[in-house]
């Protein structure tokens, strides 16, 4: 008898679902994101960023820890050679929480480009044998990797009290931070990865040019450091702003609101280019992948 | 009422050459946006080497909600582009295409699966992939576990599985997809033989669960059996599109022409025989894949012989898409045979082989002592009836059927 009520169900859903009409047209090169689509698909979102999440941690022997063991380490080998021996000003803060808390953004930013520039050409029967909306996926790889940013966040806490700086209310800011950072790392990764499909040369630079990129980010340093002539163009990094926000949240110390505009600002272009040439890219996908 | 599928002037063009590998380097992109103002000014505005097919051409259809379309057509007709641009994993290149509800692909089974996550891991995933909700999936859970026959193992990662146990675990999920338009390919069929069987049978049922259906198959027995109507692409083109009994014959005659022998090769260790050519022949004496369920079928076996040997025999088994053997005949002969070329030709009369699918073993032996050249699973080929649409399906009745000359008499009392 379970099976009247499932009936019934099938039969109402074919009634709802048969109003709605899907049109497909050839060339259509519009800025349709389809963002009910997207909503629909919500789900898989998820799944997909579990997926990759699970799928990490049961295949190494130090599972989640290493979250945290790869920003720590790196903290480590910055604070004996930039802290240490280098002497690069930190603010007025040990040089190890100052990288830290640079680190933070940076390691997620560049596994999550990293991650979603491989991740169309790492899936490519999602892309052959099912239509899912594509963007979804580099979606997921940057959704996967605010896990471990998530974790190693955690250990900042930690990290402050053993400096004895006490945690500002600034940090309340730091949400914000976080979702301009995850759009960012959204828009550059899905960039790459499309860009990826159609030119593997992609993969040989992208390490290169991501490793460009730290130098030119306030990680190591202070961007106070840099002559005030140059700070414009390191403003044009659209990370500059929100690292030193992000730092800026956890010191107490005043809040970039200029930078921090100016990268926001250009999160947002960059995220509209990025769909854009992402969606007139997808079309041809299936075909190149 | 509206069509539940409407396609206009649909095309999908594909480039074909043109390129070493299969994808384009940044350097080649570069030096051709250089070249092109000179290409400009020679008027070569298109790259030589590039070649363009249209896998698809000016397809025109509506199909009914709640009708069951078979689509056929030899390799490269366009049947899996036509699916590909319903499924919406490619976008045609002209036209357009409308659709009212939900399409559900089953393109690919087990789209996504990773070996490192569990069966019931993989069953959420696959099902989120196929456009299922989470509530949808947990409610489908037992059953589609069940359908696939992995009760003890859902727990388990799926590297443990073998092959068989994840194909019929991501057919389970496709199987229980509750869109309005559901897309199938025959090669979803997967798995042994008797899955294989399950898989057709699923797929049938849901073609007569009120669902507009779209049928890609090779497989004739099959389309006749589910599919009240046929789409035959040619070219990319669509030549005939009408009732499957209409249709498939015409699919049929332009089959006539392929070859349907196999060459063989010679074994190993050479006995003195070998079988070197096994063919299925049609009433006219055509080599053919496909037959006519009420046409007889020939068997044609050549073979060499190196030394003269006593007591030969050559046997042909008939197996059927189940791989039971279902027939079986044989060649004695008594005399010595000097070495040389043969042929030998036997016919099996019509109505003999059960519609389906068919499987040939040939064996060379030294009678009923040692087996000298064992070509097994030879040759195949599909018997089909063209009469038979939605009902009576002699195979389901028994693996052989025979026609017997029955006499009706009144008894006296």
């Amino acid at each position: 008898m379970l099976s009247v009520p499932v009936e019934q169900e099938r039969a109402e859903s074919l009634a709802t679902w048969s109003q709605v009409t899907t049109s497909i047209q050839a060339g259509d090169r519009g800025f349709a994101v389809r963002l009910r689509e997207l909503w629909q698909f919500r789900e898989l979102l998820y799944f997909l960023a579990w997926r990759d999440v699970k799928v990490r941690y049961t295949q190494t022997l130090l599972g989640v820890f290493w979250a945290i063991l790869q920003p720590l380490l790196t903290m480590l080998l910055f604070a004996v050679f930039f802290g240490r021996l280098a002497h690069v000003p930190s603010g007025g803060k040990p040089y190890a929480v100052f990288a830290y808390a640079g680190l933070l953004p940076w390691i997620f930013f560049s596994s999550a480009v990293t991650s979603g520039a491989e991740s169309l050409i790492s899936n490519p029967d999602l892309i052959k044998k099912v239509y899912v909306p594509r963007l979804l996926i580099p979606g997921a790889a940057v959704l996967a990797t605010t896990v471990d940013f998530a974790i190693a966040l955690v250990l900042m806490v930690p990290l402050m009290m053993y400096s004895g700086i006490r945690i500002p209310a600034t940090i309340v800011l730091a949400p914000l931070l976080i979702v301009v950072m995850v759009l960012l790392a959204l828009a550059v990764g899905s960039l790459f990865a499309a860009l990826n499909v159609e030119y593997r040369d992609v993969r040989h630079a992208l390490p290169f040019f991501i490793q460009l990129w730290l130098f030119v980010s306030p990680v190591i340093y202070p961007s106070s450091m840099v002559p005030p002539r140059w700070r414009p163009l390191l403003m044009l990094n659209p990370l500059t702003g929100i690292i030193e926000a992000f730092r800026a949240s956890w010191f107490g110390t005043p809040i970039p609101w200029r930078e921090l505009s100016v990268s926001a600002g250009l999160t947002l272009v960059l995220l509209v280019v990025a769909v854009a040439s992402f969606r007139r890219m997808e079309t041809s996908f299936v075909d190149e992948i | 009422m509206n069509p539940a599928i409407h396609l206009e002037d649909v095309g999908k063009r594909y480039r074909i050459t043109g390129r070493k590998s299969g994808y384009r380097t940044l350097r080649e992109s570069l030096m051709e946006s250089s070249a092109a103002p000179y290409r400009f000014l020679t008027g070569r505005t298109h790259r030589s080497a590039d070649e363009y097919i249209w896998a698809l051409e000016k397809v025109t259809l509506d199909i009914q909600p709640g009708e069951v379309v078979g689509v056929i057509g030899h390799n490269g007709a366009g049947k899996s582009t036509l699916l590909k641009i319903l499924a919406r994993a490619t976008e045609p290149t002209t036209g357009r295409v409308e659709f009212r509800g939900r399409i559900g692909s089953l393109l690919d089974v087990g789209t996504g699966f990773h070996s490192e996550l569990s069966g019931r891991e993989n069953v959420y995933l696959n099902g989120a992939i196929l456009g299922m909700a989470k509530s949808e999936v947990a409610r489908k859970f037992d059953e589609i576990v069940d359908f696939a026959g992995v009760e003890q193992f859902i727990d388990t990662p799926i590297k443990h599985y073998s092959d068989g146990m994840r194909m019929r675990l991501g057919f389970a999920v496709a199987a229980h997809l509750d869109t309005e338009i559901l897309l199938a390919d025959e090669v979803l069929a997967v798995g042994d033989a008797m899955f294989q069987e399950k898989c057709l049978a699923t797929m049938g049922s849901l073609a007569r669960s009120g669902r507009t259906v779209l049928f890609v198959s090779h497989n004739l027995a099959a389309i006749g059996k589910h599919c009240p109507t046929t789409v035959l692409l040619e070219h990319g083109r669509v030549a005939y599109f009408g009732k499957s009994a209409e249709v498939i014959p015409h699919y049929l005659s332009s089959l006539r022409s392929r070859e349907a022998s196999v060459q063989l090769d010679p074994p190993v260790i050479d006995k003195g025989i070998a079988i070197t050519k096994v063919a299925a022949l049609d009433a006219d004496g055509t080599p053919a894949g496909q037959f006519n369920w009420q046409s007889p079928i020939s068997i044609v076996v050549e073979f060499v012989v190196t030394q003269s040997l006593p007591s030969i025999s050559i046997w042909v088994g008939v197996k059927n898409g189940l791989g039971v053997r279902v027939l079986f005949s044989w060649i004695v002969f008594q005399e010595r045979i000097p070495p040389g070329r043969y042929r030998v030709q036997g016919e099996w009369p019509s109505e003999t082989l059960n519609p389906g699918r068919h499987t040939l073993d040939v064996v060379a032996e030294l009678y009923d002592v040692e087996r000298f050249h064992d070509a097994e699973d030879a040759l195949s080929f599909q018997v089909f009836n063209p009469g038979c649409v939605f009902g009576h399906n002699l195979e389901d009745y028994a693996p052989v059927y025979s026609r017997i000359q029955w006499r009706l008499q009144k008894r006296e009392q």
